[in-house]
């Protein structure tokens, strides 16, 4: 288990290091390494195998995390490349484009309009995708880490609107 | 997390919640937003002849501390001159709202909302503050 101590996180679960990468090997690799690594098993072994594994699956747990979902796993590729984080650099067009998405969404839920927090859901999901496809030509093809930091900062406010978007439809079919 | 009270009462009787016509000369527009939480904050100023902030509005999609900040703001901002509000610091917010360390971030983003918002008027007006008259090159 000790192979795995300083390896990246794509390393870990046997993945290129792109952004482009097939969830299914991912989720695969690592439900096979939780297993290998699960701290119970070691829990005749020495002190330092016991911290070891704890601290291997805990890494586990951070790689998966920071890889299963689009936006961690370009800031991951971002960081990986030695790069800053674009602080809160977004555009105001951009901004106030989402301050209308928020307000949109606010006006169905307030006034309790399925339809058209259904019709923003699958809007927002061509967005999310085609930003997605963005993301992994900036990143896997023209290797432009700036405009990627920019693009993932963008990235995770369409991931707060789902959230919001996701709440409201909750709400209200509850 | 509790929130003090100071954030409750902005959270729940916000301040000056609205907007004023983006388009309008004596207006100043300030957008910011924070990708880790996906807080977007919108910081209007309306500034009189004699360069005094007579009205401040704002909309806030974000936590309580990021709605309170800008609530607050709006009533700091109201009779000060432009020099005087770029003078408001996070500092001041985060301690008048009492915000914890986890919510500072909140304060600064009322302060870049300021700041954004002096900043767009600025744009707008400086022929005016140069003293430029418009008057003579019509003529």
């Amino acid at each position: 288990m000790s192979s795995l101590i300083g390896t990246n996180y794509f390393e870990m679960f046997g993945l290129a290091p792109k952004f482009t990468i097939d969830l299914t090997s991912l989720d695969y690799s690592y439900r096979r390494l939780q297993t290998e690594m699960h701290p119970d098993r070691y829990a005749a072994g020495t002190e330092m195998e016991k911290r070891l594994a704890l601290q291997l699956s805990s890494n586990l747990n951070d790689g998966y995390r920071a890889l299963k979902h689009p936006s961690s796993r370009a800031q991951y590729l971002i960081n990986l490349a030695g790069k800053k984080e674009a602080g809160n650099a977004v555009s105001s067009a951009f901004l106030m484009a989402q301050m209308e998405w928020r307000e949109a969404i606010e006006e169905a839920r307030a006034s309790k309009n399925m339809q058209a927090l259904d019709a923003l859901s699958r809007r927002l999901r061509h967005t999310i995708s085609a930003q997605e496809k963005l993301l992994a030509v900036v990143l896997d093809e023209q290797s432009d880490f700036d405009l990627a930091a920019q693009r993932v900062n963008e990235f995770r406010f369409y991931e707060k609107l789902q959230i919001e978007i996701d709440t409201a439809l909750d709400a209200l079919e509850n | 997390m509790a929130y003090s009270d100071k954030v409750l009462d902005h959270y729940e009787n916000p301040r000056n919640v609205g907007s004023f016509n983006q388009e309008d000369e004596d207006v100043g527009t300030g957008m910011v937003g924070a990708p880790a939480c996906g807080d977007v904050m919108k910081l209007q100023i309306k500034v009189g002849a004699d360069g005094i902030i007579e009205d401040a509005k704002f909309k806030t999609y974000g936590c309580g501390s990021a709605i309170a900040s800008s609530s607050l703001v709006t009533e700091m901002l109201k009779g000060k001159t432009l020099n005087q509000a770029l003078d408001i610091k996070n500092t001041h917010i985060a301690e008048e709202l009492a915000l914890p360390p986890v919510k500072i971030h909140c304060s600064v983003l009322a302060e870049d909302a300021i700041r954004a918002a002096i900043t767009d008027y600025r744009s707008k007006n400086t022929t005016a503050a140069e003293g430029y008259d418009a008057c003579h090159t019509a003529a």
